[in-house]
């Protein structure tokens, strides 16, 4: 596991987040009854940073970039919570509204560059769409502007490139195009779902390196998904860990990693392979994630906590900010020094917080 | 591309050599003599037998294919026994109608098809899908027979809308081309509804709608140029049923197209008339197959011409 | 999980369909402003009436060379005319003969033909025109197919320009029926110079002395007629005539109902009913057209052959029930021998009654008194065809005997009856129609009934042989003396229809016409042929 090696850039409180997501609540409906399948997201995202979201398959984390994008389809439907880009929420906005802000103030990049691409159409137009659309630029310039983008992601021969279908391409260069295509009209946010999990480890160092540099020089926020903690420690500023639906742990990458508090976060990163450790077997964390309509009464995790105890079976922790800026939902540090409780009552319609 | 159609084309010659062998066979080999029947039973034995002389019906069966082939080779189908007339002439007059009505059914059941067949894929599970399923069920299900006269007589004879038949003016090839496209509305709709479900769920669809790209534009444009592959494949492959079709059509409607002149051939046993009917038809068929393919690379870059 | 947007999708949607619906429907609606019906059919003249008469025909002719002409009878009558013609009451008249006269001995015929006659193509019409048409006809090396018909004329020659003399190589008792008939309509002879064997299909090729002449003709489509100015018998009704070609029987009756058009020729069974019910329409259903029935295979190898069996068959029908319930729309009522009434000659020999019983001692003096089984074949070009076959069968069953209904197309029906041996023969029974296309009996009966030469049925169909109907036959028709002739073609009659059965003879047919209010002065000729020409249409 490799350091991140930059330094975390200084963030300044007093100034407003990008992007602000509050109580982000999202359920769907299975037989009969609606249930949460994420419950009072919160964060802040402010420029340059990079927001890692991590768990595991199944804890929410698609549903929340896809909630923030206002791209749940039904069954799904967002119930409650706000998210506040640049001072707009994008929840009350009309369809047509927030078509002008997808792909444009907020964009996303996908895990499968292979099958994220239409296979019809050349990489170029799909690319120069976005301009079309968003800056209703004519098509010579759109076609410039374009192969510009390319480049800057770092596609060799680009006017050749432009030309091509999305099969003719290899995975990385495909990766990079959907990335021209997201990072094309300048967004403020852009939102990378395992970005490069269908990807050689090879060319994911490649395309890492590449969303860093374009972070760098943009200034825009990222949010980035995944359940690689490798990636996470490359790239991330800060780090949401979810389980079942809710964020359990919340801080920094440096605190994460360095210092985990939550027993899940603890069981993630001993799950990571170390290089000069001689095992017989790698660590799981015994049990499996529940399914939204059989959570249990008290914490969610606790099943499969090995440092549970009465209160975690009957009471639902609550999320506790500690002095240092991180927040943690587990009994365990409730009663801690300086802890203030930030949990916000999610909205009818499901189970609360 | 160039190659790829000259490649098609000689292929198409083949088998249209083939066919003619099989059709000049089995034409032969059925009862029926179409000397007597174009003379009539009351006509004497000489007539008979000197009629079968001048048209070659004496000589053994591979002479005569070689003769007929050999004229083909210059350009001369045969005459008709029972018109007199130079089968070319027959049929180049008769088949350009066959023609516009096959091509004019084709294209309103493409529009419509795909139309209802979009619809349907995005209301799919609500009413508007069942609605159209439905009527789909109802236009695959209807005897084109029974449909024409039912038009007529809503129409023609009711309404006064249409003329009862003929193709005196554009206004009387209405009535046909629609009894013609409604089978084919019905399959094509099935078809792209399919297919567009299929399509919808795809990872590029929602790459598109997180571009924020109008939804019109994801269903018609994004989705549907995926999706409109096998509809072509369906319309090339039903082509062939389409000018079958067209024979009732033509009947009911008193159209002089080829295909009732090609029934009538073959009643007749016209054999020069048959042979030339049924190769036109098969050229014709091999013809929009080939287009159809043509057309897949064009929507589909992903196929070429090799494969 | 799939993204997809909430909110008000529908309107981008709805609104491609919408507009899509709404160039459909502008499609459609442009088309009703050309409108359909009534898509020129000429126009109304000063008098009230229409100058446009339009039929609907259910096919089209084959040729319009009245020598080899197979279809119906209907359009050459148009366009020529012939030395002689059968009037309204059956009798022979003359009519581009003036006069005519025969010779003592029978063999020479004589015909001063009128004068001042010409053709469509303002040619005069002469004697040369005569000799020119008939040396056509005769020609051994080129036979027509109504070479055979005339065989009894060995030459014609013109003794000047208005006068033919023709020669028989016998004495013949058919002559005046048959020089009336179609097949001897007079054509132009620079016409057949020009064209020779080529007549009859383009419209230029077609010159005769008949009311119209023929402007267009799309094959299968439809032909077009205008006035003959030059037709010396005056003016017909209309000056013009379309006859479209409608093959469905439902369409033809929509294209009435329509106004489309003005007569239907040969409506289907079933709408008859319906459409002489519609106020407006008429019906026309005159008897006389031809008969129909089932003919037996007499030969050697059919179950059939027993006179006796025959006999037995015969008498176990019962003729009037089922053609009462058949045809009972169209009004055809069951035959009373084998000739129409309008017949030289005809003999009114009643309708046999149903007698099971005797069938059954018939059938137990042919040595088969438990029945037998046999085959019938049936084609349904003929009304009723399959039904009538059933009707047989039905009732035969009764006396015992087991039919096998055998349902072949129309090529295949041909192929049956067309020079095959009695081995190749397969069935038993077979479906016909009889009837000539003259008055007179020879041309009815000879053919058919005289037992075949060659052993093959190329006219004969079914074999059927007996000696005193070929000595009949034979010899009447070279008689002169007409009272003597029909003497013995009412023996013939006799034999035919009941001594020695040569077919169940079932109904009389009728010719069925439909029309619209305005049709006037509408008839048929002896022969069941609608004159055409003297029809006017009241607007």
């Amino acid at each position: 596991m490799s350091e991140n090696t930059a330094p975390v850039p200084e963030v300044d409180v007093e100034s407003t987040p990008l992007l602000k997501v509050r109580g982000l609540t999202t359920a769907f409906k299975s037989s009969g009854a609606m249930t949460n399948i994420i419950e009072g997201i919160d964060f802040n995202l402010y420029p340059h940073e990079t927001l890692a979201i991590v768990g595991e398959s199944g804890c929410g984390k698609s549903v929340t970039s896809l909630s923030i994008m206002r791209l749940i389809q039904s069954p799904g439907k967002i119930v409650g919570g706000s998210v506040e880009l640049e001072g707009t929420d994008l929840l009350q906005l009309s369809e047509e509204e927030m078509r002008g802000v997808r792909g444009n103030k907020v964009s996303m990049i996908f895990q499968e560059p292979m099958t994220s691409l239409n296979p019809v159409f050349t990489v170029g137009s799909q690319v120069m769409e976005s301009f079309q659309i968003h800056q209703h630029l004519s098509k010579p310039e759109a076609r410039e502007k374009t192969i510009e983008m390319l480049r800057l992601v770092g596609i060799p021969a680009p006017e050749t490139v432009f030309k091509e279908y999305p099969h003719e391409l290899s995975g990385g260069l495909r990766q990079r195009v959907m990335i021209a295509m997201a990072l094309a009209c300048r967004p403020r946010v852009l939102i990378a779902d395992e970005p490069t999990t269908a990807l050689d480890v090879t060319i994911q160092a490649q395309i890492l390196r590449l969303l860093r540099e374009l972070m760098d020089e943009t200034g825009t926020a990222t949010i980035l998904i995944t359940h690689d903690l490798g990636v996470v420690a490359q790239i991330a500023t800060y780090v949401m860990v979810m389980y079942a639906g809710q964020a359990v742990e919340y801080g920094s990458v440096r605190q994460i990693i360095e210092d985990p508090l939550h027993p899940y976060t603890l069981g993630l990163l001993q799950c990571l392979p170390r290089l000069h450790e001689k095992t017989d077997r790698l660590f799981t964390i015994p049990g499996a994630v529940p399914s939204p309509d059989s959570y249990p009464a008290g914490c969610r995790f606790c099943p499969r906590c090995n440092r549970a105890c009465e209160r975690c079976r009957d009471e639902r922790p609550p999320l506790m900010e500690l002095p240092d800026g991180r927040r943690v939902r587990c009994w365990l540090y409730a009663d801690a020094e300086g802890a203030v409780d930030v949990s916000t009552a999610a909205p009818k319609g499901g189970e609360s917080a | 591309m160039f190659k790829y159609v000259v490649k098609r084309f000689l292929q198409m010659l083949v088998m249209l050599f083939a066919l003619s062998v099989i059709v000049f066979l089995m034409v032969r080999l059925i009862p029926g003599d179409p000397v007597t029947m174009m003379l009539g039973q009351g006509a004497g034995k000489e007539a008979i037998a000197a009629e079968r002389a001048r048209l070659g019906l004496d000589y053994p069966l591979p002479q005569q294919y070689v003769m007929w082939l050999t004229n083909v080779f210059h350009g001369d189908f045969g005459t008709s026994i029972t018109t007199h007339k130079p089968v070319l002439t027959e049929i180049v007059r008769r088949y350009p109608l066959t023609i516009i009505i096959a091509v004019g059914s084709t294209a309103l059941s493409a529009v419509v098809g795909i139309a209802f067949g979009i619809i349907s894929s995005v209301y799919h599970g609500k009413l508007a899908d069942n609605i159209l399923m439905f009527v789909s069920l109802f236009a695959v299900s209807t005897p084109s027979f029974f449909l024409a006269i039912l038009l007529l007589i809503i129409f023609s004879v009711t309404l006064k809308w249409f003329p009862s038949g003929g193709a005196s003016s554009w206004v009387g090839l209405v009535l046909p081309i629609i009894t013609l496209g409604m089978q084919e509305v019905g399959y094509i709709t099935r078809i792209t509804r399919s297919a567009m479900l299929d399509v919808l769920g795809e990872d590029y669809i929602r790459t598109s709608r997180a571009r924020g790209v109008a939804e019109h534009v994801v269903i018609c444009v994004h989705a549907l140029k995926n999706a409109i592959i096998p509809v072509l494949t369906s319309i090339g492959l039903r082509f062939g049923s389409l000018l079958a079709g067209a024979t009732l059509v033509e009947t009911v409607f008193s159209l002089a197209g080829i295909g009732r002149l090609t029934v009538d051939a073959v009643a007749g046993r016209d054999y020069p008339l048959i042979q030339g009917c049924v190769l036109i038809l098969a050229a014709t068929f091999v013809i929009v197959n080939t287009v159809v393919d043509v057309l897949y690379t064009v929507a589909d870059p992903r196929i070429e011409f090799d494969s | 999980m799939n993204g997809c947007a909430q909110g008000n999708n529908g309107v981008s949607r709805r609104g491609f369909v919408g507009g899509m619906g709404a160039a459909a429907l502008a499609m459609l609606s442009s088309g009703l402003v050309a409108c359909g019906g009534d898509s020129g059919t000429g126009s109304v003249g000063e008098d009230g009436y229409k100058d446009t008469l339009v039929v609907a025909a259910y096919g089209d002719q084959d040729t319009l060379d009245p020598q080899i002409n197979v279809t119906n009878d209907k359009v050459l009558r148009l366009l020529y005319s012939g030395l002689l013609v059968v009037q309204e009451d059956g009798s022979i008249a003359g009519d581009l003969a003036e006069t005519y006269d025969m010779s003592e001995d029978g063999l020479t015929w004589t015909f001063h033909l009128k004068e001042g006659v010409k053709f469509a193509n303002g040619e005069d019409f002469t004697s040369a025109d005569v000799v020119a048409t008939f040396e056509r006809l005769l020609n051994p090396d080129h036979p027509l197919r109504y070479t055979d018909t005339v065989a009894f004329i060995d030459k014609v020659e013109a003794t000047d320009d208005y006068t033919v003399v023709m020669t028989m190589n016998t004495t013949y008792g058919a002559v005046e029926d048959t020089l009336a008939m179609q097949c001897c309509f007079i054509m132009c002879k620079s016409t057949l110079e020009e064209f020779g064997y080529d007549i009859g299909t383009d419209p230029e090729t077609i010159n005769g002395t008949g009311p119209y002449k023929v402007t267009s003709w799309d094959i299968d489509e439809q032909m077009t007629f205008a006035v003959n100015e030059n037709w010396y018998l005056g003016e017909p009704g209309t000056p013009n005539i379309i006859m479209k070609v409608i093959p469905e029987a439902s369409s033809r009756a929509m294209a009435l109902e329509n106004g489309e058009v003005d007569i239907v020729d040969r409506p289907a069974v079933d709408d008859v009913e319906r459409l002489s019910s519609i106020e407006g329409l008429t019906l026309v259903s005159e008897p006389g057209y031809g008969l129909q029935g089932f003919q037996f295979n007499c030969s050697e190898y059919s179950k059939c052959q027993d006179v006796n069996v025959r006999k037995a068959i015969s008498i176990a029908i019962d003729r009037e029930a089922i053609v009462g319930s058949l045809f009972k729309e169209i009004g055809e009522t069951p035959t009373h021998g084998p000739l129409v009434p309008m017949n030289r000659g005809y003999v009114d020999l009643g309708v046999p009654t149903r007698d099971v019983d005797a069938a059954k001692q018939l059938l137990a003096e042919a040595g088969v008194p438990d029945g037998f089984e046999m085959t019938i074949m049936t084609f349904d070009g003929y009304n009723k065809g399959v039904e009538l076959a059933e009707a047989i069968k039905d009732q035969i069953a009764d006396a015992g005997i087991i039919a096998e209904i055998v349902t072949v197309d129309s090529a295949t029906f041909n192929a049956t009856l067309n020079g095959l041996t009695p081995e190749e023969m397969k069935y038993d029974m077979f479906i016909m129609g009889f009837g000539g296309s003259s008055l007179d009996p020879d041309a009815s009966l000879r053919r058919i009934c005289v037992t075949s030469e060659d052993g093959l049925n190329t006219n004969n169909y079914g074999w059927y042989s007996n000696a005193r109907v070929d000595e009949l036959l034979n010899g009447a028709i070279t008689l002169v003396d007409q009272e003597k002739r029909m003497e013995m073609y009412e023996e013939a009659q006799r034999i035919i229809y009941t001594e020695d059965p040569f077919a169940v003879y079932l109904n009389l047919r009728n010719s069925l016409f439909v029309m619209a209010e305005g049709v006037e002065n509408f008839s048929l000729n002896p022969l069941q042929v609608p004159c055409f020409e003297t029809i006017k249409v009241k607007a």
